[in-house]
């Protein structure tokens, strides 16, 4: 076991031919909720896989606190994952399942029983304790995953892509659940994911990555305001870019408003006549597509509770105050 | 009546013509006599079976069981880490390898078996391996391990490597997944694959003959001259009872797991 201190990934590298992750450096402190963020192929599953010791890297150091964790073994290191597909024991009842980790550990028969208690309890499976895990539903097992983990005490749960295989309603009922445990127990809860929304709720900073490396560390309103790239702008939320002095600078369709085209711009805001192509009330928000003179296409959101801004096949103007753009590089 | 069920009929067919007939046959000439001619007396005579029961008979017996076993488990300890292996591969590579393992089953038993014995007489890792129990074992070993290869890693493919891997991140030592994991969930296999390899091998008559030099009498060769060399049909054929008796009950022991796993 190790003192519960943070996680450091420095200069840490692992190449499968043309994929791979290069020279990744993050410092994950104890208790935090923090995401992999990126599309499939980016190295996130990679990244988790080397600090949960499933990967060995080519180069580069591991430490948990303070100590180099590099040459560990999964089972020596105090972290957990949680895998893909729960990757439960299906000849094993869902007590057997959760119990597996404290057997191996040794621990004296009623304390064991009494953790396995503690885990059905901590994930409200106390009554399919006897059920073969076969028969239990994606939401359940992922639960019976969850305590099989935690009942070792980890002081870092690894969780590839958690939610992936659940329902709508289930998702977010689930992100709620293990925000709370986390809380909870305190345990660091690294998520790797593809979904933004995902990201942005269940942790207090994200790493987007690309291409095998992290292309931004944030907290979400950092990676969301600020992205340092056209990428994490595109790939945090939607956006609208416009060329303004040789620099992309980018403006969320929320803070894009349409004008009629009788509207004459301030100095302070920019301006761009669009037409509409779609447009969609998804209840909290009105969506348009529109398309500018060039081709480019750009969104926009208005409050849902008002009318619709414009219809489809209309020209607007598109404008947004200058105060409110973000430069993500030179175009 | 469903028309569909005229296609068993060709099945049935067979069954009847070249399994049920022939047996009833033998199971007859095992109760008959044998005459001056070499001929069978049918009738009910339970010669055949006293003879049996002479030691020597049943040593024979004996000393064929145990080298069944013997081999059985052999094949299975050397098959189980191969197909681990092998499962653990992407399914291309997986399937290059299988084929290397049968590109020897192209080539007639015979001249396979032939060869095989050369190598032996080379006299690998300084043993002398022809005309020995130990020799059979390893002709059986090399004939077999294919055939307990491919059930035990179609049964090994299906464990997904997240499950060795969870196993492992909770803790468990290799020798502890092997047996808390991976034993539980092909146990099945490994007894259907027991009885694939166990049953054959009773009745296996080249091998000893060749390999052994007829120096470890077995079954097969002991059937083999009761039919043709002494003409002696009923006894030859009581003990094709007793060879189809003793498969039979490795079916039952065995047959469970067998039935599972085909479902």
């Amino acid at each position: 076991m190790h003192a519960n201190g943070s996680l450091q990934l420095e200069n840490l590298s692992r190449s499968f031919g043309q994929t791979g992750v290069k020279g990744l450096d993050l410092e994950i402190p104890p208790g935090q909720g923090f995401s992999l963020l990126g599309p499939s192929g980016c190295g996130k599953t990679t990244t988790l896989r080397l600090i949960g010791g499933f990967e060995r890297p080519d180069s580069g150091r591991l430490l948990h606190g303070g100590a180099d964790i590099t040459g560990l073994p999964p089972q020596k290191r105090d972290i957990r994952t949680v895998f893909q597909r729960y990757a439960l024991f299906p000849h094993l009842t869902v007590s057997e399942n959760i119990a597996f980790g404290l057997r191996m550990q040794k621990r004296e028969e009623s304390a064991l029983q009494k953790k396995v208690e503690w885990g059905l309890d901590l994930l409200e499976i106390g009554p399919l304790r006897s059920r073969s895990v076969q028969q239990l539903s994606g939401g359940e097992q992922q639960r019976v995953a969850l305590a099989r983990a935690l009942v070792t005490e980890p002081s870092v749960l690894l969780l590839d892509e958690p939610l992936a295989a659940l329902d709508l309603k289930l998702r977010e009922r689930m992100q709620l659940e293990l925000l709370s445990l986390r809380k909870k127990l305190g345990t660091t809860f690294i998520f790797v994911t593809h979904d933004q929304g995902e990201a942005m709720m269940l942790s207090d900073r994200i790493a987007v990555m690309r291409a095998g490396k992290i292309e931004q560390v944030g907290t979400p309103e950092e990676v969301y305001k600020r992205p340092r790239s056209r990428f994490v702008a595109e790939f945090v939320g939607q956006a609208n870019f416009f060329d303004q002095g040789g620099q992309w600078w980018m403006a969320r369709p929320e803070q894009c408003r349409a004008h009629s085209l009788s509207w004459t711009a301030s100095a302070d805001s920019l301006a761009l006549k669009v037409l509409v192509t779609e447009a969609a009330f998804l209840g909290g928000h009105h969506l348009l597509k529109c398309r500018g003179s060039g081709g480019s296409t750009y969104l926009l959101k208005a409050p849902g509770h008002e009318n619709p801004p414009a219809k489809v096949g209309t020209e607007i103007q598109l404008a947004c105050e200058r105060k409110d753009l973000w430069t993500v590089g030179a175009s | 009546m469903d028309r569909r069920r005229l296609l068993i009929i060709p099945y049935l067919l067979w069954l009847l013509g070249l399994v049920a007939a022939p047996f009833a046959l033998i199971f007859s000439a095992s109760f008959g006599q044998k005459d001056e001619a070499g001929l069978i007396q049918f009738g009910f005579s339970t010669d055949a079976y006293r003879t049996l029961l002479d030691p020597l008979y049943l040593q024979v017996f004996a000393r064929t069981l145990a080298m069944a076993s013997i081999h059985t488990l052999l094949t299975l300890t050397a098959a189980y880490p191969a197909a681990f292996f092998l499962s653990r591969l992407p399914r291309k590579s997986a399937a290059l390898y299988m084929t290397f393992l049968l590109v020897p089953f192209w080539t007639n038993y015979l001249i396979r078996l032939l060869a095989f014995m050369d190598v032996l007489r080379l006299a690998p890792f300084g043993f002398e391996w022809t005309f020995t129990f130990h020799g059979i074992l390893a002709a059986l070993l090399y004939n077999y391990l294919p055939f307990a290869v491919l059930p035990l890693y179609s049964a090994l493919e299906k464990v997904p490597s997240s499950l060795i891997e969870a196993a492992q991140d909770l803790g468990a030592s290799r020798r502890r997944i092997l047996i808390s994991v991976l034993w539980p969930l092909t146990k099945n296999a490994v007894f259907a694959t027991a009885l694939l390899v166990f049953i054959p091998a009773l009745g296996e008559f080249l091998i000893p003959e060749l390999v052994g030099g007829g120096r470890s009498y077995m079954l097969g060769t002991f059937l083999q001259q009761q039919f043709l060399t002494f003409r002696n049909w009923p006894l030859g054929a009581a003990a094709i009872v007793f060879l189809l008796l003793l498969s039979l009950l490795a079916l039952l022991l065995g047959g469970k797991a067998l039935a599972e796993e085909g479902a």
